[in-house]
């Protein structure tokens, strides 16, 4: 049994394969030739040598089905810095059914919630852009530094509509192969089983979770009994701040978000010009529980789309917390 | 189909049969062997030098030693013991102890001249004593022990020409000139002659590569002396050849290797000359097909001296980084190779800073069944000897084992529920520890197994130079209680004592013995594996300390 175990939750839009985004996600994790602003004297954290089991949790195949990529050399050759363009954004960020919203209310969540994100100050886009070559694949995105102002825009329309399809815990049909899901039960089981894996391999469970992964994460701490106890949530660029997704998580009789009463610590790293987590980016709305608290950690990366998960994971604060967390030393 | 057994194993051994056995069971078979003919009644001469030839052929040459020390001290000499006897200690360092057995050998001839069996050894017998020779030279450059070199190697019956003999008197007669001006129109005949020979082999027999190495060995010293004549390419040609022989193995490539490295002074990093060209065509081959990266006393010091070569030489690998490279070479001056008294190579074994264990200067680490006081088959403390790669040049003499620590005695392969005290381990103190060595790190944490985990192996596998094996080097698994880890990486006799390294170049364990029929750690079956203890393990067994402060 080792003393940690690492459980990661992924976010919003279609993703690579399991094990591709298992491996992109460790390469932007262990990388030591991270650009600027974390150039230099930032060595990566490489948790199999580190003895520390690392669980990813994957749910994308529930929204976008599994015809992953085959022809995965884009992400190699894109590494600095491809382009997603508007015409070949579905083929990226996949295709992801219209909503139809039930009542007023669901249908404000789906207004409000896209019209924060959008109004997050964008870092302009840099003169020679159309100079850069087109991204191609899902695992480009995982690593984009770069979206034009309308891929932008259509993305965060998407990261509004997977929230509604999650929180209302809605019956998606696969536009795929017409599967149906009922969505947060579906995607809060999927985790729990992942946290009762890790469980067997070690005495403590560390979640690191990034944009609506980071909303599966909380609702499943607060709102499932059966959660195994975690030690340290880590959350990166989350929407948890911003107000519909809260009222939505709510523990039932309760009138505002908690601390998850079983979790240990919970660290909360932005930037302030990601779009998904921009509108509210700190958790100060989380009550205390038994003076736990949420710590927020304020990491600008770099680019102009602020919300990629390798530019989270080359972040310097993040690194160093997420070794004292796991008891690694350097 | 159940594994075989020692018992049985040694009977074949004995009708000369090699039926590819893991490594421990030919351990345990050649120990089974040596017991009988020490009870001197049950195992026969013929059975005796059937089985050491067939280890021969095989290279096992410490299990070679076994057999013949057994014979040697159970009924005096045989005249083909003797000389397999001899050879396996050329091959393990011993040069001193494998002259005199080849003067006992001669004794016995003069006494008894009738007996042909010495005579059919002695063509033999004067190529080891060449051999033997030539390796002092090689470590002494005394221009004495070159000619005696030579006059053996030349030592010949005019009957039966050898390439292989004639091209040692060769490449040592060019290596004389360098000192002492030779007619060089004879040594152009001689170079001319040796390839007309090969070159015949290699049509008449095809299946034998030393032909090819030959002739690429022959144009070697004809580039020397006629260098607008193209015999480089030629020299390459044939290397070419030589390490696409199907029959081409690890042993022959180090064999020909050595040979362009220590006797034409071919040094991979410098390409200027045809030696040179040839020993980086080489150290590309290995680095490529066996992921392995082997280093010599003089190569250590002038890549530690001239680190910019490093970049030249290794930028565009993409197995492993320059930075892999520099902390490799780091590392070097913390790996021993642990020799008898006789300066027979039986293993490896590694410094650690002794507050890894919460004691105090350097320690060597290496396993039980390489040096212990209470294992039969192991050396002594008292007669272990260390030699450390960047002293090999024989500039200081080896350090002795001053104090056994700590010793716990090998348990079965792959055996997570043994009794935790069985490691395999002896923890010493040296009598002193050479310049620069201040001991490898050691992992903080024993690395979870999966796909992408590394596990590197460094040591002298073969009782060769310090091997830095980089191929396939994926850790397999753990076993529950993190005492025993299973790897794929390659080993070879010789490497058991070697330090194995996580990818931050840390220890985590020494290697300790390896099978192709390992039982699983987790589940049931058996795999191809090496294994390992953790550092881990030992120092909770030796001290009782907790994880914790390991490092």
């Amino acid at each position: 049994m080792r003393k940690y175990a690492v459980v990661f939750v992924h976010g919003l839009a279609k993703k690579p394969s399991p094990e591709k985004l298992e491996e992109i996600w460790r390469w932007g994790l262990e990388r030591a030739d991270t650009p600027a602003p974390f150039h230099g004297q930032n060595p990566g954290i490489d948790l199999d040598t580190q003895g520390v089991p690392g669980l990813f949790n994957y749910y994308a195949d529930v929204f976008y089905g599994t015809d992953y990529e085959t022809d995965l050399d884009a992400f190699y050759e894109s590494r600095d810095g491809s382009v997603v363009d508007l015409g070949s954004l579905h083929q990226i960020a996949g295709e992801l059914a219209i909503p139809t919203p039930a009542n007023e209310k669901e249908a404000r969540f789906l207004a409000e919630v896209e019209r924060k994100m959008r109004e997050v100050p964008f870092p302009p886009e840099p003169p020679c852009l159309v100079a850069h070559p087109a991204a191609q694949q899902p695992t480009q995105l995982e690593i984009a530094s770069w979206l034009p102002g309308p891929v932008k825009e259509a993305i965060i329309k998407k990261a509004a509509m997977e929230a509604y399809y999650f929180l209302f815990n809605k019956d998606y049909a696969r536009p795929a192969d017409g599967a149906i899901f009922k969505v947060r039960d579906e995607l809060r089981q999927r985790l729990i089983d992942d946290l009762r894996k890790a469980a067997e391999q070690a005495n403590k469970l560390v979640l690191v979770t990034h944009s609506m992964g980071t909303m599966i994460a909380y609702d499943v701490l607060r709102n499932c009994k059966q959660c195994p106890p975690v030690e340290v949530l880590f959350t990166l660029g989350s929407p948890l701040g911003i107000t519909e997704v809260q009222e939505q998580l709510r523990a039932d009789g309760l009138q505002h978000v908690d601390f998850p009463p079983g979790l240990g610590r919970w660290i909360n790293v932005y930037d302030p010009l990601d779009p998904i987590c921009g509108a509210d980016p700190r958790m100060d709305d989380f009550r205390p529980t038994q003076g736990r608290r949420v710590e927020d950690v304020r990491e600008s990366n770099w680019g102009n789309w602020r919300h990629t998960v390798t530019h989270y994971f080359a972040g310097r604060q993040f690194r160093s917390l997420l070794m004292h967390t796991l008891g690694i030393s350097r | 189909m159940s594994p075989m057994s020692a018992g049985e194993l040694a009977i074949a051994l004995k009708r000369g049969e090699f039926p590819n056995p893991p490594l421990q069971l030919l351990t345990h078979a050649v120990h089974l062997l040596a017991d009988e003919v020490l009870d001197g009644k049950q195992a026969s001469r013929k059975s005796v030098r059937e089985a050491m030839d067939l280890l021969r052929r095989h290279r096992h040459f410490e299990h070679v030693h076994e057999l013949g020390v057994a014979w040697h001290d159970t009924f005096g000499c045989d005249a083909m013991i003797q000389r397999l006897l001899a050879q396996a200690k050329v091959e393990l360092g011993a040069l001193e102890g494998a002259d005199d057995l080849l003067d006992e050998a001669d004794q016995m001839a003069i006494r008894h001249p009738t007996d042909l069996e010495y005579q059919a050894e002695e063509k033999d017998y004067n190529a080891l004593r060449g051999r033997i020779r030539k390796q002092r030279f090689v470590l002494t450059d005394n221009v004495n022990v070159l000619a005696e070199s030579i006059a053996y190697y030349q030592k010949k019956q005019l009957a039966q020409p050898s390439f292989f003999l004639d091209v040692n008197v060769l490449a040592l007669r060019v290596r004389l000139h360098d000192r002492i001006a030779q007619p060089i129109q004879v040594l152009i005949e001689l170079a001319h002659d040796v390839l007309k020979q090969a070159t015949v082999a290699i049509r008449t027999k095809p299946a034998d590569p030393w032909a090819l190495a030959t002739a690429s060995e022959a144009c070697l010293a004809l580039s020397r002396f006629l260098p607008d004549e193209s015999w480089c390419d030629w020299a390459e040609l044939w290397l070419y050849r030589f390490l696409a022989h199907p029959k081409c193995g690890p042993f022959e490539i180090e064999s020909y290797f050595r040979q362009v490295r220590e006797i034409w002074s071919g040094a991979p990093l410098d390409e200027s000359t045809c030696a040179g060209r040839l020993a980086r065509i080489f150290e590309r081959h290995m680095l490529r097909t066996q992921r392995r990266w082997s280093v010599d006393a003089r190569q250590l010091q002038w890549l530690q001296q001239n680190p910019e070569e490093l970049e030249k030489n290794f930028c565009g690998e993409k197995s492993f980084t320059v930075a892999d490279i520099r902390k490799m070479l780091a590392l070097a001056p913390n790996i021993g190779c642990v020799t008898n008294d006789k300066g027979v190579r039986m293993g490896t074994g590694f410094l650690v800073q002794g507050s890894a264990f919460g004691d105090d200067g350097l320690l060597f680490i290496t396993n039980a069944h390489v040096i212990s006081d209470t294992l039969t088959k192991a050396i002594r403390g008292s007669d272990a000897r260390v030699t450390f790669e960047t002293e090999a040049d024989g500039s200081m003499p080896p350090c002795l084992v001053q104090a056994i620590l700590f010793n716990s005695e090998p348990g079965q392969l792959g055996n997570v529920k043994e009794a935790p005290g069985k490691l395999d381990v002896t923890v010493c103190r040296l009598s002193r520890t050479p310049n620069g060595a201040a001991g490898l790190p050691v992992a903080p944490t024993v690395p979870w197994p999966s796909p992408r985990t590394k596990a590197f192996v460094v040591g002298h596998p073969r009782a060769g130079e310090l091997q830095f094996s980089l191929q396939d080097s994926v850790l397999l698994d753990v076993c529950g209680n993190e005492r025993l880890m299973h790897y794929r990486t390659p080993t070879d006799p010789g490497s058991s004592g070697s330090p194995v390294f996580n990818r931050d170049w840390e220890v985590i364990a020494l290697h300790h013995a390896g099978s192709q029929t390992c039982p699983r750690l987790s589940g049931s079956g058996f795999y191809e594996a090496n294994e390992g203890i953790t550092l881990q393990a030992i120092r909770q067994h030796w001290k009782g300390m907790a994880t914790d402060s390991l490092g």
